[in-house]
């Protein structure tokens, strides 16, 4: 009879302890999950919030808000809506311009405080119509999700910039380096359309990288799996591997930095009859000529989004780090030094050492 | 009888510490070169053990309240333990609220604190009221469940590793010397205590204690510094909870690991309920022994964990705990410093006393 009570209680106790996790719990089922949080500003109110949340039809739905804070937008969400909301599986924030030109730091903050929201999630900047964009939708295949756009295992290519939560709090706390956010706008055909990345100098945005000049942003930041560079007409190489070298020195005048970029390519189109040789001059010059063009641009906008605090930190004390971008950043001399390696690994042999006997 | 599992405990008593509370003391004690205050913590450690097991060392039947007794009395010894004890009570009472609010915070946010808690209160009663002896066997079990979750969760986030964020690497001015929160981070030589309280064929050598804790030495340093390394000085002083911060920061397509952060609150809950329970049953033996040899063991026990069960309840913020964590290293000095330093000179003058 005892042994039988012990058992009894035994099981109540294991009972109570598994229990205690579904605490006021909701199902699944009577939950939003929403994807994309969009942050717009509101006509009447600060905030405009919408949600994204895709359904297992493949449909999206949208639920829209304005409040003066992000929370009780999202709060205000929560009363009208049937269903509980749940912010765990949010991977991409999208803020409006207009937002943006006020500061991001509040949000930023807000996405991390928030023990709901995952730091791993992305955040970019629209730089379109803010209503347009978020509304967007392509005829649903159910596969496809907005997050696949800037997940490295899917659809990112080195043309793109990326950052996430954590990396945005990181710059904007940082001493030694900034971020650069990616600009979207609604595509077409696909959901977004990949504009530029947004410089910013702590967390206001300060200037803009187009597409090849971001490529270049991701090519010093050593992100160049797959890249391809477009010289002239029916002429381009892959990049398959890069090899970055700095350089640092520190004088009285300030910092200067040299870097030697080595990439190792293959020719993926040219026309014939012209010579590796030719071709590797040619990308040399370019990515030269272009990477001294950025990093003008760069440094007009002194905000040191390629991370160079980072890369002198070794060297300086507490105080020069910690005075880095106001007083070192600006004083900064850089300079980048591509070499070019054409590796062969196609299926054609390098066509200037063949004789030419055939008709041309 | 074999040594090894009171080995493993010893190591797992000082991962409970690393994975509660210590890095982001470290953190936050040093604005630069954070290796250093770890390693004096280390080093201070490293001479007290060798104090504290070569008083026990002569004594090879007796616990410490034995030597305690037998040097000063019995009201001097009831003197010298108390501090020892409020400081085990508050250790205790600050980790379980510690842990409690971390799991609320990040598995079970709608589940009261007064639930979680009751529950880990109640598995540390039971674990404490098995004795020394068990929890020392059980330490084994605990290592085989926990060790992997804790190497992942430490070493998940090595990718986001930016090495340069480690400089600058040396502070020529021991700043953090002069910083509350160091002291603080000496909570992690509570896991040592046990040494003196477990019977005589358990006992490690100093040799071994020595081994044992450069190997905890690297783990204290590595769990300083991940979030570091991803995060940059400036940012992880702003967590409450650097490390799993730092686990947050991984990015696997993959469903299991989708909210990696659980990995980490389980391995530090699980070495929490290790260390309070082991506290737990130090706290009773010397009530016992010391205080009240009539009663039973299970009542004291009993009231203590219902005191201890009250205690987190009325802890109204983190801003509390913090006030409390500093008040609990002037304890924590004395009785992880102070205490073993008595018990040798105690024993020393014994000697000198028997022959004379």
């Amino acid at each position: 009879m005892k042994s039988f009570r012990v058992k009894i209680i035994a099981v109540i106790m294991g009972m109570m302890v598994l229990l205690e996790g579904c605490w006021d719990m909701k199902d699944i089922n009577k939950a939003y999950l929403p994807v994309v949080m969009g942050i717009g500003k509101g006509s009447k109110e600060k905030y405009k919030i919408i949600l994204e949340i895709p359904d297992a039809a493949g449909k999206i739905q949208f639920l829209e808000k304005e409040a003066k804070s992000i929370s009780k937008a999202i709060d205000l969400i929560r009363t009208d809506s049937e269903k509980s909301i749940n912010l765990v599986h949010l991977r991409l924030m999208l803020f409006d311009r207009k937002v943006v030109d006020d500061g991001i730091r509040d949000i930023i903050d807000y996405a991390v405080r928030a023990n709901d929201i995952s730091i791993k999630g992305m955040i970019a900047i629209v730089d379109a119509d803010f209503d347009k964009t978020l509304y967007h939708v392509i005829s649903p295949t159910p596969e496809i999700s907005t997050y696949d756009f800037f997940s490295k295992e899917a659809g990112w290519t080195p043309n793109q910039s990326l950052v996430t939560i954590w990396e945005a709090y990181r710059s904007q706390n940082s001493y030694s380096e900034d971020m650069a956010v990616p600009l979207l706008q609604n595509g077409e055909r696909t959901i977004y359309a990949f504009k530029g990345t947004a410089v910013m100098r702590e967390d206001r945005m300060v200037g803009k990288l187009n597409r090849e000049e971001t490529f270049l942003y991701n090519l010093f930041k050593g992100n160049y799996s797959g890249g391809t560079i477009e010289i002239a007409e029916n002429t381009s190489v892959l990049i398959k591997q890069s090899k970055i070298k700095h350089h640092r020195h520190w004088s009285d005048k300030g910092p200067s930095l040299a870097t030697d970029i080595t990439l190792d390519v293959v020719i993926a189109e040219s026309p014939s009859g012209k010579s590796n040789v030719q071709i590797e001059k040619e990308v040399r010059d370019q990515l030269n000529r272009n990477f001294e063009m950025t990093l003008k641009k760069i440094k007009g906008y002194r905000s040191d989004v390629l991370g160079i605090g980072v890369m002198y930190r070794p060297q300086l004390t507490e105080e020069q780090i910690k005075n880095w971008k106001s007083k070192w950043f600006p004083k900064l001399e850089q300079k980048i030094n591509v070499r070019v390696n054409v590796i062969n690994e196609i299926l054609i042999k390098d066509e200037a050492h063949l004789d030419q006997t055939f008709i041309r | 009888m074999n040594k090894f599992p009171t080995i493993i405990l010893f190591f797992l008593l000082h991962l409970a510490s690393i994975f509660a509370i210590f890095p982001e003391r470290m953190m936050v004690s040093a604005s630069k070169g954070h290796w250093m205050p770890v390693a004096i913590i280390f080093l201070v450690e490293l001479l007290v053990v060798r104090l504290y097991l070569k008083a026990l060392s002569k004594f090879p039947g007796k616990t410490i309240l034995d030597l305690c007794s037998d040097a000063a009395g019995k009201w001097g010894a009831r003197l010298i333990v108390l501090p020892l004890l409020v400081f085990l009570f508050l250790e205790v009472v600050l980790l379980t609220y510690y842990l409690s609010v971390e799991i609320r915070t990040v598995l079970l946010p709608k589940t009261p604190t007064y639930a979680t808690s009751a529950i880990f209160v109640a598995l540390c009663f039971y674990g404490a009221w098995k004795g020394l002896s068990v929890m020392i066997r059980a330490s084994m079990g605990w290592f085989i469940l926990f060790m992997p979750f804790i190497l992942f969760s430490m070493l998940i986030s090595i990718g986001n590793f930016n090495v340069r964020y480690i400089f600058p690497v040396w502070d020529s001015q021991f700043s953090f010397l002069w910083r509350p929160d160091f002291y603080v981070g000496t909570v992690i030589f509570a896991g040592f205590l046990f040494l003196g309280m477990t019977p005589s064929h358990l006992r490690i050598r100093f040799g071994t204690a020595a081994a044992l804790v450069g190997v905890i030495f690297l783990f204290a340093l590595t769990a300083v510094y991940v979030p570091l390394l991803i995060f940059g000085q400036e940012t992880a002083i702003h967590f409450q909870y650097p490390m799993l911060m730092a686990s947050d920061t991984v990015d696997l397509e993959w469903v299991v690991f989708d909210w990696l952060p659980s990995f980490y609150v389980v391995s530090s809950s699980g070495l929490g309920l290790i260390k309070v329970a082991v506290l737990l049953s130090m706290l009773m033996t010397m009530l016992k022994q010391l205080y009240l040899p009539k009663a039973k063991n299970r009542w004291i026990l009993a009231v203590v964990c219902l005191f201890l069960y009250a205690a987190c309840q009325w802890i109204p913020n983190a801003k509390a705990l913090d006030k409390f964590l500093y008040i609990n290293s002037c304890l924590c000095l004395y009785s992880t410093i102070g205490f073993p330093i008595i018990v040798y000179l105690s024993t020393k003058w014994r000697r000198k006393e028997v022959r004379a």
